[in-house]
């Protein structure tokens, strides 16, 4: 079977099913998360539902009908289709009990799989029971392979062009979601996929990011987002802040300390170091500039997290996550959080860990920027 | 993913209007004898806590606790720090933030000493989430109660049929901005401009799938189109959706006479599976037909199920043979029969 680009990832998936004891491994997505699914199936799928069934000599995808008439990815040697999300979930199971899989038939991505379609296949998969696989196969995603990697650099190049649409939408009057609208427009002109952005604008009222409003920018304003293009399935994170008009001596001090927050976190990353580490590091600026209590959850949701198949993947940089960074993750550190000078602010770059350290995928200036300066 | 205008408008949708929804569902409770109502959220399924509340998570999920009297409790996995937006944004004054839902609204039922809760469609609810619930709270106190969401159903409000169609206006006027004639640029192209179009024009959510003659649309990879093209739109305002879908580079005799096929296709009471054969053994037309619960996007009917009068409904229907026509239409099915949106 020539699996091509996809080959080292299924030889990786088999062994661990082998370790796991595992007679199949089940990937489940659906409309809210399909990043199992496509770690096994990578191509997209208009399908909501869609399951993906590896075993030990093939690969079996399962999606909404007609969908199923699409391009699959080469990873699976056959598509099934039916009308509904139950009928595609009654699919599997006649599948499973057709080759005669069991009794271990692990589960990835089952944890947002909604009743309907778990018990469906729970009453139907004849002598297989379904066993949590999930954290087995989030232990092969840390890694990104020169495929992942490929995408995730793609995606970061689109994050690059679409903050430049961003900047240039960001002038005094415009309101929130037309900012939204022309970056909508030109990141997927340049192919991606999707795009997670959340963003806010204001000064010192401002705690935090949500979807775009309908309040007009400001001169004086601060305008912020975290920019997360999606290709091939893969996301790269880009947090940026800029001003509407000049910087004020506030905003260019609050920047300050993130950027500086940040730069400390690209100091410390290597393969070795926790996540807890990273996140320490950049908590230890803002504690030197007497402002460590706007590190706590009551300011701020996390210090950074790693990006692939998920825009907020695991694990959280985070004072108590004693996760171990391995080379070949990628991450985003970001110090978004609230200070009083001007409120709340981001600022991170996605980052490749590698054997030594780690390398900037975005590519966008690591700068304060100021919309409608000439 | 949701990342378009997210704001409530009393004035658009009035505060009575979500009370009505709410009390609709309490009268079910108060009659199943259910001393509270568990509906589950999420940023790909709102569902019914959108219908009820206004509340849209743009990320993540929740779940609603809907007592028979007093105020309705959001746990939401969103930071607290958003709050401020949830409550700005939908009907919703008591949120908490958690990490293990249904951990969490089984103590908050069991401190408000409810006996017996009704889930409100559980087939919807992941069944991580149902089993929290069932192993916090006592056995037989959690019951499947989907008359919850059924008299919901019981027809679309004056309110719902007008945001529909205010939706569907988006997405037509985004497919007449972007004309027909879409040779030479790439699918991801005539995606974004629909996107950024709709976007613009108040839209919350929008699913664009574009695709060259010859196969059904899907997500956009960046082929070049030719003279003739399939495009299918969806598109959310205020919680409302609609679905359309048409041949670019068709005529426009062809388009009118397919959107008076698809309605016919939306007649109440008729298995899926027989109107999808009678299509086929017609002339080779594969139809699909979908509905879009309250507050949720379209869901794919199964051969055996049929519309009924208080749906909304889509239908998409391709034939490859004489032309390669790909249209589909959004219908609020009536009593007398499918009306467009």
């Amino acid at each position: 079977m020539n699996q091509g680009r996809y080959a080292e990832r299924l030889r990786r998936l088999r062994q661990m099913m082998a370790a796991q004891q595992l007679d199949g491994l089940l990937t489940y997505g659906n409309p809210f998360r399909k990043d199992y699914l496509r770690y096994v199936h990578p191509a997209p799928t208009p399908s909501p539902y869609g399951f993906c069934l590896l075993t030990p000599e093939g690969g079996t995808l399962f999606v909404e009908a007609p969908w199923d008439t699409l391009p699959a990815a080469e990873t699976v040697q056959e598509v099934v289709g039916a009308r509904s999300a139950a009928g595609v979930a009654q699919a599997v199971a006649a599948k499973v009990r057709q080759l005669g899989l069991g009794p271990r038939l692990g589960l990835a991505g089952g944890e947002v799989m909604e009743s309907e379609l778990y018990d469906t296949l729970r009453e139907r998969l004849g002598p297989a029971t379904l066993v949590p696989a999930s954290k087995a196969v989030m232990e092969l995603r840390y890694v990104k392979d020169a495929v992942e990697l490929e995408a995730i650099r793609r995606a970061a190049a689109i994050a690059d062009e679409g903050w430049k649409t961003f900047v240039a939408t960001c002038q005094p009057g415009v309101p929130q979601y037309e900012i939204t609208a022309r970056c909508e427009e030109r990141v997927r002109e340049l192919g991606a996929e999707d795009n997670f952005m959340i963003l806010s604008s204001g000064t010192r009222d401002v705690y935090g990011m949500t979807p775009p409003s309908s309040r007009r920018l400001e001169r004086g304003d601060s305008v912020l987002t975290e920019f997360t293009p999606q290709v091939d399935g893969y996301y790269a994170q880009l947090c940026r802040s800029l001003t509407v008009g000049p910087a004020s001596p506030a905003q260019q001090r609050s920047f300050a300390i993130f950027k500086a927050a940040a730069d400390a976190a690209l100091a410390i990353i290597k393969p070795g170091v926790t996540a807890a580490d990273i996140a320490n590091a950049e908590n230890a600026v803002f504690a030197a500039e007497g402002y460590g209590e706007y590190c706590s959850a009551q300011y701020t949701r996390v210090r950074g997290h790693a990006v692939g198949l998920h825009f907020d993947e695991e694990p959280m940089l985070w004072p108590d996550v004693a996760f171990t960074i391995r080379a070949g993750m990628v991450l985003i550190p970001h110090p978004n959080t609230y200070l009083p000078l001007a409120g709340y602010m981001v600022f991170g770059d996605s980052v490749l860990v590698t054997e030594t350290g780690c390398e900037l995928i975005t590519q966008t200036p690591r700068i304060l920027f100021e919309a409608g300066v000439s | 993913m949701k990342r378009g205008l997210i704001e409530w408008d009393p004035s658009e949708l009035p505060a009575a209007t979500l009370a009505g929804r709410v009390a609709r569902v309490r009268s079910v409770l108060a009659e199943r004898g259910l001393d509270a109502a568990v509906f589950y959220t999420s940023v790909a399924q709102p569902g019914i806590v959108r219908y009820l509340t206004h509340f849209l998570p743009y990320w993540n999920e929740g779940l609603l606790v809907l007592p028979r009297e007093g105020e309705p409790t959001l746990f939401v996995a969103l930071s607290n720090r958003v709050f401020p937006w949830i409550k700005g944004s939908s009907t919703l004054q008591d949120v908490r933030a958690s990490r293990n839902l249904g951990v969490d609204a089984a103590r908050l039922l069991a401190e408000r000493g409810a006996a017996r809760v009704g889930l409100g469609d559980s087939g919807s609810i992941p069944y991580r989430v149902i089993e929290e619930l069932r192993s916090n709270l006592a056995d037989g106190q959690v019951v499947d109660a989907p008359e919850l969401a059924a008299r919901l159903c019981l027809g679309a409000d004056a309110d719902e049929l007008r945001l529909r169609g205010h939706a569907g206006r988006i997405a037509a006027d985004a497919l007449a901005a972007l004309g027909p004639n879409v040779a030479g640029r790439t699918d991801s192209a005539v995606a974004g401009q629909l996107d950024g179009a709709m976007r613009l024009n108040r839209a919350e959510d929008t699913l664009v799938l574009v695709g060259p003659a010859g196969r059904w649309p899907g997500l956009p990879t960046g082929i070049t189109l030719g003279e003739r093209a399939h495009v299918v739109v969806q598109v959310e305002y205020k919680g409302h959706w609609v679905l359309t879908g048409r041949t670019l580079g068709a005529s426009a005799d062809a388009a009118a006479a397919w959107q008076a096929r698809l309605a016919t296709l939306a007649a109440p009471g008729r298995a899926v599976g027989a109107l999808a054969a009678e299509a086929r053994a017609h002339d080779g037309t594969e139809v699909y037909v979908y509905r879009s619960g309250r507050g949720a996007p379209f869901t794919a009917l199964d051969e055996r199920d049929a519309l009924v009068a208080g749906d909304v409904a889509a239908v998409l229907a391709y034939r490859a043979a004489d032309g390669d026509d790909l249209y589909g239409a959004t219908f609020a099915v009536e009593p007398a029969g499918p009306r467009p949106i």
